[in-house]
């Protein structure tokens, strides 16, 4: 009897955990789409491919998209009548291979999954604590799941943004433009430094390894050299190795003058009690929300601040800015760059 | 060829994708009034001290439309004039990133106050700068005060108010709102600025990189030249870059509010037409044009902005004096914060609180119930015997109902008198900032804040105080946190129990010179366990069900001020104690009933109680407790404090052992011997006396604080989780305690 009441317990325990689990937050893969679902999601993405490949200058075929949606043989020409039937696809005739093109309705559809898409990890970043690496693939999944009002309203909501957390552009109803602009990493010549415009997030493994080096669009950075392994870069006041499949994945834009690539920050939660500095970069790696506290501390490039107090533990440190004594965890203070000032005689 | 499908998005929206608001005008009730003045400012800058001198009783507060933000409106009049004052939320600027930031710019953009009053803190003047910056893109009849000059003297800060005067175009009052200083020449500036007898000379002070400078102007005339009658189209067209998208809807929407906007400056447009729609057309394009060319860095460098013309002005009007005040702070500082002395005491000023506390308690305690009970009780009794009333409505209202009720407030009230007081003193000094600040590393490792420290102690006056304390967290997932984990401090209404329980069954195990202590080791040692379970659920919240959820880190560590101690014991006891108390006498006066009726009202031929618990029984013996211990946290979930004389009532009633007061009637037994007499009869063993003891303490909230969460959260889910969460795993661990105890001990023990 009262092993059946303990079984039961536990078995209501764990019922409960499971129910409360996130679901707030987008769940990500919808577990068991119906098939009407499916056919949209396929539809969808296929559109998707087919922008790409027209911005890229590169034709489409039959057989690129069965590959890059890992159909089978007969399904690609499946999706291409259901694609035209809907009016979204063009299949100009013509001897040998028919050549895909997008209609303008095509195109349009096509913009608004990119939109929706860019606009999910948009709000993932700024208004949830979950990892960087979880944004893409939730928002792979999220961006078949809203009607176009329903989109707007999301943009709405965030202040519409004009680019995503990676730093693709959002397309709307005015700005067509899906594809960023820059150039590779690699192209800089070492010395050289950049703003990082965009960082690709696919491959998955490849993004989440650069996002582990805390490196997010809008940063500078700086080429220290190349190799065939890959390059060394300086920035923020430390030094990180990427791989040459890394690097390739990271767009920045034209090489900056030498003023304006800051050399010589240190990250604030280095300088030990008594020091005085100036803030001169709010790290980009720093989440959202975060960011908005600072603002509101008054945490900005071109601060004074002053090491006062650690605690006990030496975490958290407190900090005079503005008059005010603010503590901040150390990973926190890592995130802020500062110039020191030198000690007063 | 098939028509373009949309098919329709999941109807149950992953994200609360809610309507945006209707832009409401914030309708003001029907007041006659000349003037209104709205009045704004950061957070703890004595905002809410200068409205109250303004207004005095003649205020009310509610809620902003379709919000939850608090809004506080209150009057007062001159000789020759009445004028509305609305009390803004405190917000550290206006861009909108908050429900309270959007409230705050809706109103002073949308509601054209007639003078709007932003209160600085003199101490503090750089970072207050940035919202009265903001504050006066958007209207020039502003009247800043600079409060807390009391403040800055007594820190060596001197501020040139004149020079200041002259920097911001706008008259400055200062003011020490505490001592009501300066209010006579606020209310003075306040009618010559609404009246229109103040020269007002506004300046662009905020300097802009040439990379917001020049779209931003573009907008700003596109703007200007539809509706020539804004006067804030530099401020509108800021926030229509920034993507704000009120100000655009205002925009598309074309007329109604940014016509109400214009005719708000009392410059009328005349017969001007308003805007073609193509010309709005145009207005959005040149926009959405300029924002992606900006790019997301815009807000960062507008802010920038701000905060170095803020800088500029601030350092330009402070002359700090260094007087050894201002060392005095760090030395203290230094000692509190320090390896060696921090922790020493923290622990050292925790027991003085304790033991005030329950020391303090025990007189008060047995004086109420003195009063209470042996006297007001019968006393009750007889009026109504004389009245002739019958015996079920007495046995209700006055056995039940009333019984119940005093019960609650002689146990509740003295502990809570004392604690409460103690702890604000502490707030008001200063200290306890610092105590998070020492404990946060403790707390960062199970995901939670430092200032949990702080709500958890709370907790041990009373659960519900210590939910409503989680405010002092900003972030919202370790406020969740905070706020579910607060049940297993050990509240002021547990403690009895646990003390009785610990003399009577554990203190007896050892001879009797050790009695005291050891049953005093097992109650802090239940303590502890709750602490400890405090950190194992926080850990596992942060990462299950609160994975994902925003969170963020900011521990402002305020200066060490006197504290006020009598407006400190006036608020303290009325904001924490009697509203706690108010609402557990709310919870308890019901439940009292409901003890009553069980225990009396018959089905069959036994009361309802014994029905109940005879079904009860099998559970409760496999967790090593009963069906009567099972009945009495049921119906008592009200209150803590009445679980023990419900145990016993019941015992009597079950057990025909006869209660001293009659049936149903809650009793307090009057002697050791007394109480080991019924429990026995009860069938209580040592397992099941320490399994009350946990569960007493791994146990679903009491009402008050479960309505508590819900009005803190807003959520029914949470207040589910925060509800079932303690007692499921209360069940566990008193079942689990019970089958060790019957595998390890021989029977019969």
């Amino acid at each position: 009897m009262a092993i059946v009441i303990g079984i039961l317990l536990a078995i209501s325990f764990g019922v409960c955990i499971w129910l409360f689990q996130s679901r707030r937050h987008p769940a990500g893969l919808v577990p068991y789409p119906s098939s009407e679902q499916q056919e949209r999601i396929l539809v969808e993405h296929a559109l998707k491919f087919l922008l790409e490949a027209e911005q890229d200058g590169n034709i489409a075929s039959t057989e690129q998209l069965e590959r890059r949606l890992g159909l089978s043989a007969g399904a690609g020409k499946q999706l291409e009548e259901a694609l035209a039937e809907r009016g979204l696809l063009d299949r100009a005739g013509g001897s040998g291979e028919p050549v895909l093109r997008l209609t303008p309705n095509g195109r349009d559809y096509a913009r608004h999954v990119i939109r929706t898409h860019r606009l999910w990890e948009k709000y993932l970043a700024d208004h949830t604590g979950l990892d960087e690496s979880e944004w893409h693939i939730r928002a792979d999944s999220l961006e078949h799941e809203l009607t176009p009002e329903q989109t707007d309203r999301l943009a709405a909501r965030l202040g519409h943004p004009t680019h995503d957390p990676h730093g693709d552009p959002v397309p709307s109803l005015l700005w067509k433009e899906t594809a960023s602009k820059g150039r590779p990493l690699e192209s800089l010549e070492p010395g050289q430094g950049a703003r990082i415009l965009h960082i690709e997030d696919e491959p998955t493994h490849v993004f989440r390894r650069i996002a582990a080096k805390c490196l997010a669009p809008g940063m500078t950075v700086r080429l220290i050299s190349r190799s065939e392994e890959g390059c060394l870069i300086e920035t923020e006041g430390r030094r990180e190795h990427l791989s040459r499949e890394e690097a390739a994945n990271v767009t920045v834009g034209d090489p900056l003058p030498k003023d304006q690539v800051s050399t010589g920050m240190v990250p604030l939660s280095c300088l030990a009690p008594g020091r005085k500095a100036v803030v001169r970069i709010v790290s980009r790696a720093l989440r959202a929300p975060e960011r908005r506290r600072f603002l509101d501390l008054g945490l900005v490039p071109g601060t004074q601040v002053t090491v006062e107090l650690p605690a006990p533990s030496g975490d958290p440190v407190a900090y005079r800015i503005r008059g005010t004594l603010v503590a901040l965890r150390r990973d926190q203070a890592a995130h802020v760059l500062v110039e020191l000032l030198p000690e007063a005689a | 060829m098939k028509r373009l499908q949309w098919s329709t998005g999941r109807e149950s929206s992953p994200l609360p994708l809610k309507e945006p608001e209707d832009l409401e005008l914030p309708v003001l009730e029907e007041v006659d009034c000349d003037f209104t003045v709205a009045l704004a400012g950061n957070p703890n800058v004595g905002k809410s001290t200068v409205f109250n001198l303004l207004t005095g009783l003649r205020q009310h507060t509610g809620n902003w439309p379709g919000k939850t933000v608090t809004r506080a409106e209150g009057t007062f009049r001159t000789e020759r004039y009445r004028y509305r004052v609305v009390d803004l939320p405190g917000t550290y600027s206006l861009l909108a990133n908050s429900a309270d930031e959007e409230v705050a710019r809706n109103f002073l953009l949308f509601g054209s106050p007639d003078v709007t009053v932003v209160v600085l803190d003199a101490t503090s003047l750089e970072r207050n700068l940035n919202l009265l910056l903001q504050i006066l893109e958007i209207t020039d009849r502003v009247v800043v005060v600079v409060n807390l000059m009391d403040e800055a003297k007594r820190k060596g800060i001197d501020l040139d108010i004149p020079g200041l005067e002259s920097d911001l175009g706008v008259p400055v009052v200062p003011m020490a709102a505490r001592r009501r200083q300066g209010l006579d020449r606020l209310i003075r500036v306040i009618e010559n600025t609404a009246t229109g007898k103040v020269s007002r000379r506004p300046r662009p002070l905020i300097e802009l990189p040439e990379r917001l400078e020049k779209p931003i102007r573009r907008a700003a005339d596109d703007l200007q030249r539809l509706y020539p009658g804004l006067k804030q189209s530099r401020w509108i067209a800021m926030r229509l870059l920034g993507g704000d998208e009120q100000v655009l809807r205002a925009l598309s929407v074309g007329d109604p509010l940014l016509s109400a906007v214009s005719a708000g400056t009392q410059q009328s447009a005349g017969g001007k037409p308003s805007p073609q729609a193509s010309e709005l057309d145009r207005l959005q394009r040149n926009i959405e044009r300029l924002r992606y060319e900006l790019g997301p860095d815009y807000e960062d460098l507008l802010v920038e902005a701000v905060y170095r013309a803020a800088s500029r002005i601030a350092e330009r009007r402070t002359v700090h004096s260094t007087r050894p005040r201002h060392e005095w702070d760090q030395s203290l500082d230094r000692i509190l914060t320090s390896r060696l002395w921090g922790y020493p005491i923290m622990l050292l000023l925790l027991v003085i609180v304790f033991w005030l506390t329950i020391s303090g308690a025990n007189f008060p305690s047995s004086l109420l119930s003195g009063l209470l009970i042996d006297r007001v009780y019968p006393f009750l009794r007889a009026i109504m015997g004389s009245v002739g009333s019958p015996e079920w409505l007495s046995g209700i209202l006055v056995d039940g109902v009333y019984l119940a009720t005093a019960w609650v407030v002689s146990v509740m009230l003295p502990p809570m008198a004392i604690f409460f007081p103690l702890f604000s003193l502490l707030e008001d000094f200063g200290y306890l900032p610092r105590v998070a600040f020492n404990l946060d590393h403790l707390f960062r490792r199970v995901g939670a804040h430092g200032k949990q420290a702080l709500t958890l102690v709370m907790g041990f006056g009373c659960n519900a105080a210590g939910v409503v304390a989680t405010r002092i967290i900003e972030s919202p997932r370790e406020r969740l946190i905070a706020i579910i984990t607060n049940n297993f401090s050990l509240c002021n209404g547990r403690w009895p129990a646990q003390i009785l329980l610990a003399s009577l069954f554990i203190g007896s195990l050892v001879p009797a010179y050790w009695a005291g202590l050891i049953s005093a080791l097992a109650v802090v040692g239940v303590a502890l366990l709750g602490i400890l379970l405090s950190f194992a659920v926080s850990w596992f919240l942060s990462r299950t069900m609160l994975r994902g959820e925003v969170s963020h880190f900011t521990l402002e560590l305020p200066p060490f001020r006197p504290p006020n101690l009598w407006q400190t014991l006036y608020t303290s006891i009325i904001d924490r104690t009697v509203i706690v108390l108010w609402r557990a006498v709310v919870f308890a006066a019901p439940c009292g009933a409901v003890i009553w009726l069980i225990a009396n009202v018959k089905a069959g031929d036994r009361p309802l109680a014994e029905w109940i618990i005879e079904a009860l029984d099998p559970f409760g013996l496999a967790l090593g407790l009963n069906g009567v211990i099972l009945l009495a946290y049921i119906v008592a979930i009200p209150a803590n404090e009445i679980v023990i004389p419900t145990i016993l009532m019941l015992t009597t009633l079950t057990t025909g052992l006869g209660s001293p007061t009659g049936h149903g009637v809650l009793f307090e037994a009057e002697s050791v011997g007394e109480f080991q007499r019924i429990f026995t009869a009860g069938g209580w063993t040592l397992l099941t006396a320490i399994n009350v003891m946990l569960f007493s303490l791994i146990h679903n909230p009491c009402s008050t604080t479960i309505y508590s969460i819900y009005k803190e959260t807003g959520s029914r889910k949470w207040t589910l989780v925060a509800t079932l969460l303690p007692v499921l795993l209360g069940f566990l661990v008193t079942f689990m305690v019970a089958r060790l105890w019957h595998w390890l001990a021989p029977p019969g023990f």
